[in-house]
């Protein structure tokens, strides 16, 4: 049986034959044998054919030196690569709310662009050290594609930000990795915070981001 | 226990359906009468609330004071006005809205999803809703209005559930079922009969953090748990939107029953006294009224860009 339905996959190849431009390719990173790795494949198996300019590469996560390469903590992981790596990390399935995520996340590759206010791209073009946004969010959470689709562009506008979003569902034991108890969704930057939709306001998401982290 | 891919589907999000012309968050006189007349302009509407609609009025023995219905109960007054939407085909749908964002459009959460809306109508009563020291101070940290969001992320853990209402116990049940949490409920509500959770009927006063847990203080006990749920019957209109003009504990709007935010619009006992059904419906009229024409005004900017 198929993940995506048949409305929604007519849908689907009309959004993308409108919206993308470049080609752009799916990275997956499985674990042999694993649940949620099986599950991602089939779901980015459906997703790739919904475009010709939709590729999809799938890596053991055990053996694989892409792994490497792409810094790929845990599987199933995803990324995509369009005319560049945009440093962006997507730990779990996106099923549910977060497959928005994933379209918009293609969309934004295909065409190259973050679609930021210039004064964030502007910041963000001229970061002097590197930034890893982490997102937390859980695959049902109604805000959290909010928070991780800013995230995203704020990394495709600037080449020093890294972005993992995780899905906490998937990887329980990331929570444990946080000074202060979780909800999602979640930005962290170093260990200041975002909570809720905050998170998806773009001045917000920048102050954090050029705060000065307060070492003792 | 959720297993793996099992029921699990996808969103299309902003990619699905076209939004709604208007959205009318409350099911009581105020919402219906908006979502009958923008009905009437030929408007797709939906009406979203979390509680049994027209709830107040369906306790009230007798109402004096509504014209056309002398001597009639509140049971019947709230019959016929909730029959007349459905039977012009707008879709009441139980759903708590936890935030609003606008953008281009306006973005609703509720507790499972997204719906968008070009219009927005609050027609959400009068709350009395109060937070628990600490509550505001430990939200995202601990404390969650949202178990379909948060719920998995307490996965095993000894969590408490502190509900309003009876929808609560749903909750609670998804807690232990699906993500075998250990769950104390407390219910702020008269609750009967043994469930698959402990229950404690205790008034919480405080939260506080320590560490990575939270205490949850009743006064002569407390109890240290991972993380606290917070069951509201309803968010109260300032907390649901950034930005919104309040007067006193109501809504602030004009003759149009405009508020500060373009295109979303109040009625009924959220903008303020006399609460009563004629008003209310009077003013949900005026509302969709104004949505109507607040749409009109977007369709002609949109023509004029195209040309």
């Amino acid at each position: 049986m198929s993940v995506i339905s048949e409305g929604d996959t007519t849908a689907l190849k009309e959004i993308l034959a409108e919206e993308m431009r470049g080609e752009v390719t799916i990275l997956l990173f499985v674990k042999i044998g694993d649940l949620s790795s099986e599950d991602a494949r089939k779901l980015l198996e459906e997703v790739s054919s919904l475009s010709d300019k939709i590729k999809l590469q799938i890596y053991d996560f055990e053996k694989a030196q892409e792994v490497q390469k792409y810094g790929i903590a845990r599987a199933p992981a995803v990324t995509l690569r369009g005319k560049r790596d945009y440093n962006i990390r997507y730990y779990g399935v996106p099923f549910e709310q977060e497959f928005e995520t994933l379209i918009e996340w293609l969309i934004r590759v295909s065409k190259g662009s973050a679609e930021l206010e210039e004064n964030t791209m502007r910041a963000l073009r001229e970061l002097g050290e590197e930034k890893k946004l982490t997102v937390l969010v859980t695959y049902a959470c109604p805000q959290c594609p909010l928070v991780a689709q800013l995230a995203m562009r704020f990394a495709m506008a600037g080449e020093k930000v890294r972005v993992d979003v995780i899905d906490i569902f998937e990887f329980p034991e990331v929570k444990e990795d946080f000074p202060v108890l979780i909800s999602t969704p979640k930005v962290f930057v170093g260990s200041r915070t975002l909570t809720g939709s905050r998170g998806g306001n773009e001045a917000s998401l920048l102050e954090l981001i050029k705060t000065k982290e307060v070492t003792e | 226990m959720i297993v793996n891919g099992e029921g699990k589907r996808i969103s299309l999000g902003r990619f699905g359906k076209k939004p709604y012309d208007v959205i009318i968050i409350g099911a009581g006189p105020a919402g219906i009468s908006a979502a009958i007349n923008a009905a009437v302009r030929k408007k797709r509407a939906l009406i979203l609330d979390s509680r049994e609609p027209m709830g107040k009025i369906r306790k009230a023995r007798e109402i004096k004071n509504y014209p056309g219905f002398p001597r009639a109960t509140g049971e019947e007054v709230a019959s016929a006005l909730l029959c007349h939407p459905l039977e012009m085909g707008v879709e009441i749908r139980k759903a708590k809205v936890g935030e609003v964002v606008k953008g281009k459009n306006f973005m609703i959460y509720t507790e499972k999803d997204r719906v968008k809306a070009r219009s927005l109508i609050l027609a959400v009563g009068v709350t009395i809703a109060k937070k628990l020291p600490g509550e505001e101070e430990l939200l995202g940290q601990g404390v969650s209005y949202c178990i379909t969001c948060d719920g998995a992320v307490y996965s095993g853990e000894k969590v408490v559930v502190i509900s309003e209402s009876y929808e609560g116990e749903e909750e609670a049940k998804a807690l232990v079922q699906d993500y075998g949490c250990a769950v104390t409920y407390v219910p702020l509500y008269e609750m009967e009969g043994p469930r698959e959770f402990e229950i404690l009927k205790c008034n919480p006063r405080a939260l506080r953090a320590r560490g990575k847990q939270v205490t949850v203080d009743f006064g002569d006990q407390k109890l240290l748990v991972r993380a606290v749920f917070l069951i509201k019957s309803v968010i109260p209109p300032a907390s649901l939107i950034k930005g919104l003009k309040m007067e006193g504990k109501h809504i602030a709007v004009n003759k149009g029953m405009e508020t500060s935010i373009p295109g979303m619009f109040a009625a009924g006992d959220c903008t303020g006294s006399p609460y009563q059904i004629a008003k209310a419906i009077g003013q949900g009229q005026i509302a969709a009224l104004s949505a109507v024409k607040y749409l009109a005004a977007l369709d002609a900017q949109k023509a004029e860009v195209k040309q």
